[in-house]
């Protein structure tokens, strides 16, 4: 592993219920990134996004990934979510690698695994809040039951317990996104990719969405994988990874 | 798999999302099957509809008309065989009428004999011998040539028709008066005007002429429950003649629907009781001969009455009472023994020689048991016309017809055929009875005009050899209006195809529109873990949706025009339809609105399948492509 790509704060890791960060380097990664490139094809060009990258990334982590538009944020998050493959190299991610999997069972393992969250949230206009944050529980398979009980739990801990008959146009854009985040959160992924999840709110809400992330980590142990040009954000971070022209530097 | 209630959920927001272009979807396809509903439920109607129809009359029954050629045709008057033999009739009656006149005494002059064969020098040609028909010895030897030659009989009929299965065969025979004359008894008397012309003819009643029907042909003409009353003859008439004989004015070509069936229902309603009767007075030729010369007789006496040197005739005749048909009474007769002898003798001559010189006369009552359409008015030049001539049927073209077994119960019936159906005298007279042939359905009927009717050529022989009958379609159109029911049924076919056809079109183009403007939002549940399937099984929901939305409003749409149309048409329809299919049972209604539950079934289903068809391609190409692409492309 590049010792030299890990840049930890550590006095960030206060909360008890976190690892020390001396311990995560000695810990398995739960994503290991090799050497991974991607290039698209746009009218006959090619764009490198990503430039023979290669990450280690521990439970439990936050990590904000920087970089200015089109260094390859996006790419890298929608690489380790499954969405995209690299053109080369292997992300393997909780002991598998995810590159391997049939489209199948790459859906069951991103449902299970990882959580989304969209600068722009994605909501369901037409539906009630409630149901909105369900949806990932309904691709899983989970009983209506459960994904309540779920829903319940997570809208408690995020402060939408009264709005989750509501529907999103009735929402401010902080709970919106507050609610994207749970919607994230309802298979209890170990890993939640962030892509821009605050480039739409205003500096309050971004802070709250800060400390929600912070209150996640603490909560449920998940790896918070952030993309973000905001050097607020990015200064909350265990470790910040700047992307440029598909390498980190 | 994501659970169909969830997935139900999801599909649910999408008719929201594209709220315009969904409605639209709906509104187009739905104008499509409704007018696919509304087409096939009157067409459905209408074939029901016609189908109680064709029950009326002839309408629903495949009959072959089955005539032989006249026996008269292909050269007989200049048949060798015949001539020879009208020849050698004509020595020997020469000789008979010789030897009887000397015997009786009468004065004979072989010269007045007409001659049994004619000569005709045609230029280029050379002479050219024929039969001279009015001479006795003519005749004698056409009918005994007709007797060797007797043509193709009942059973020859039978042979042929039998590979094809027929119902039946039944017979139409023309009644042979020739040998005298019916004339109508106006208010039950007889016109003894001087001139025929004044006289009223049977013709008046019937038009063109009698038939005698089997019985299995005339039942579905004749009123309900009628009694024959004993001695009447049973006639079934056309409307027209029912209507001279009530004295009704005849409707105007002009008139309307209503008016010719009301026209119609008045003509039963004055007749159907069996209580129209018309009155006749059968003389044969010595009869009328009678009666002319009694009315010749009257005339020259008044003509002479002041005219001292005027000698009235020895014998003269005179008139029996108008109401009578009784045989001309003799007012005197002056006549000397020797002449009344000579007169005997000449009769008895006569007789010997084939003229008939008894008179005969009968009072025949004919008694209207059934009304058949007009058919002699159908020139065919209006549309009206047109289609009645195609859909309606007629019994034996509008003539007056009797039903053979309610001739048969008649109490009079020998009297009935000595006039009607006398043996015949003449060749002239000969006729072969017209056979109808019925059929199980059209296509046995068409194959047998097809494979064995005769067409025949100049020289009277047919152009395939062991064909003897000429054989059409006959009494309605039911084979031809098969045809065209089935050809309205692919064109209506083709019709739903094509709806079928743009509707999936439709369908197509706006559910894939939906689908790709929804790519993002697939990446988005992509992301959140959503299987292949699971996008799919979303937007075959969604397309469910809309189907059902479809069926739904084509449905009502297509059940309420076509019962709109129904309140708009049907009356008038019916009204037409009677006219047309010349239907006597008044309480048939054309329906447009009959609705068939398992057709209408069937096309909720095609319209269920069309939307999943128009969704596949769709679908199959969205759930391809990667998200990560379609996120980017936002």
């Amino acid at each position: 592993m590049d010792e030299t790509i890990i840049h930890a704060k550590k006095e960030y890791y206060t909360s008890p219920v976190l690892r020390p960060v001396e311990n995560w380097v000695k810990s398995d990664p739960i994503i290991t990134i090799n050497n991974i490139t991607k290039i698209y094809k746009v009218k006959k060009q090619s764009i490198l996004a990503l430039n023979n990258l290669s990450l280690n990334i521990f439970p439990g982590e936050i990590i904000a990934v920087n970089g200015a538009s089109g260094s390859g944020k996006s790419t890298l998050l929608q690489l380790i979510g499954g969405l995209d493959k690299p053109n080369s190299g292997t992300i393997i991610i909780d002991a598998v690698d995810i590159n391997r999997l049939s489209d199948r069972n790459l859906s069951i393992f991103r449902g299970k695994m990882i959580g989304f969250i969209f600068q722009f949230f994605y909501l369901q206009p037409f539906i009630r809040l409630n149901r909105n944050i369900e949806i990932p529980g309904m691709f899983a398979g989970l009983n209506h039951k459960s994904r309540k009980e779920r829903v319940i739990q997570l809208a408690e801990i995020v402060g939408l317990s009264d709005r989750l008959e509501h529907f999103p146009s009735e929402l401010s854009g902080g709970q919106i996104q507050r609610a994207a985040i749970i919607r994230a959160l309802l298979n209890q992924p170990k890993i939640l990719l962030a892509d821009e999840p605050t480039g739409n709110l205003d500096s309050v809400n971004s802070k709250a969405i800060i400390d929600l992330f912070e209150q996640i980590r603490c909560k449920f142990g998940t790896t918070i994988i952030i993309a973000t040009h905001d050097l607020e954000i990015s200064s909350h971070a265990d470790r910040i990874i700047t992307l440029k022209d598909g390498l980190a530097i | 798999m994501i659970h169909l209630g969830d997935a139900l959920t999801i599909a649910s927001t999408k008719l929201h999302t594209h709220r315009v272009r969904t409605l639209v979807t709906i509104i187009i396809s739905s104008l499509l099957f409704s007018a696919l509903i509304t087409a096939t439920i009157i067409s459905e109607s209408t074939t029901n509809s016609i189908a109680k129809f064709n029950n009326e009359g002839l309408n629903n029954r495949y009959l072959v008309l089955a005539q032989s050629d006249s026996p008269l045709s292909g050269g007989v008057f200049s048949n060798s065989e015949v001539i020879s033999l009208a020849q050698q009739k004509e020595k020997e009656i020469i000789a008979a009428k010789k030897t009887e006149a000397k015997k009786l005494g009468v004065v004979y002059n072989e010269a007045s004999e007409m001659p049994a064969t004619t000569t005709q020098t045609i230029p280029g040609q050379g002479d050219s011998t024929h039969l001279n028909i009015r001479s006795n010895a003519a005749s004698q030897a056409l009918l005994e040539y007709l007797d060797k030659h007797p043509g193709p009989s009942l059973n020859d009929l039978n042979q042929a028709a039998k590979p094809y299965n027929p119902i039946g065969v039944y017979s139409s025979t023309i009644p042979n008066i020739s040998g005298g004359d019916i004339a109508i008894m106006q208010d039950g008397k007889e016109n003894f005007s001087p001139t025929d012309d004044q006289r009223v003819s049977i013709s008046f009643l019937h038009n063109s002429s009698l038939n005698i029907v089997d019985s299995e042909l005339t039942k579905p003409y004749l009123f309900n429950n009628v009694k024959v009353l004993d001695g009447n003859i049973p006639l079934i008439v056309s409307y027209s003649t029912a209507e001279n004989m009530l004295g009704l004015s005849q409707l105007s070509s002009s008139a309307s629907a209503k008016e010719r069936y009301d026209r119609i229902q008045q003509l039963y309603r004055q007749t159907s009781d069996g209580s129209l009767t018309t009155t006749t007075c059968y003389r044969n030729s010595a009869s009328q001969i009678q009666i002319d010369q009694a009315i010749a007789q009257a005339a020259e006496i008044a003509k002479n009455i002041s005219n001292k040197d005027y000698q009235k005739p020895k014998l003269i005749y005179g008139l029996p009472t108008a109401d009578s048909c009784d045989k001309a009474n003799i007012i005197s007769d002056t006549r000397t023994d020797s002449e009344k002898k000579l007169q005997i003798a000449q009769d008895r001559f006569d007789s010997e020689f084939g003229q008939v010189v008894v008179p005969i006369q009968l009072k025949i009552v004919f008694q209207i048991v059934g009304l058949s359409p007009n058919t002699e008015n159908n020139d065919n030049t209006t549309f009206g016309n047109l289609l009645s001539s195609v859909v309606g049927s007629s019994l034996t073209n509008g003539m007056s017809v009797i039903p053979s077994d309610l001739l048969n119960q008649s109490q009079n019936v020998s009297i009935i055929k000595s006039v009607l159906l006398p043996k015949d005298e003449s060749p002239l007279s000969v006729s072969r009875p017209n056979y109808y042939v019925e059929f199980y359905n059209a296509e046995d009927a068409r194959a047998f005009i097809d494979e064995k009717s005769c067409t025949t050529r100049v020289d009277g022989t047919c152009t395939s050899p062991g064909r003897l009958f000429q054989l059409t379609a006959s009494g309605n159109n039911s084979i031809a209006l098969q045809d065209l029911q089935k050809k309205i049924s692919s064109v209506i076919n083709i019709g739903a195809i094509a709806i079928i056809a743009f509707a999936v079109l439709i369908m197509t183009t706006m559910v894939g529109r939906v689908i790709v403007d929804s790519r993002h939002e697939t990446a988005i549940f992509r992301a959140l873990g959503a299987k292949r399937g699971d996008i799919a099984a979303i937007y075959i929901l969604y397309t469910l949706f809309i189907s059902v939305f479809i069926a739904i409003v084509s449905s009502v749409v297509g059940i309420g025009s076509a019962y709109f149309i129904n309140n708009l048409y049907g009356q008038n329809l019916t009204l037409q339809a009677k006219l047309l299919f010349d239907a006597t049972n008044t309480e048939l209604i054309f329906n447009l609105f009959d609705v068939n539950i398992s057709i209408l079934e069937i096309i909720i289903v095609v319209i269920l399948t069309t939307g999943l068809l128009s969704a596949i391609i769709p679908i199959f190409r969205n759930i391809r492509r990667s998200p990560i692409q379609d996120m980017r492309e936002e």
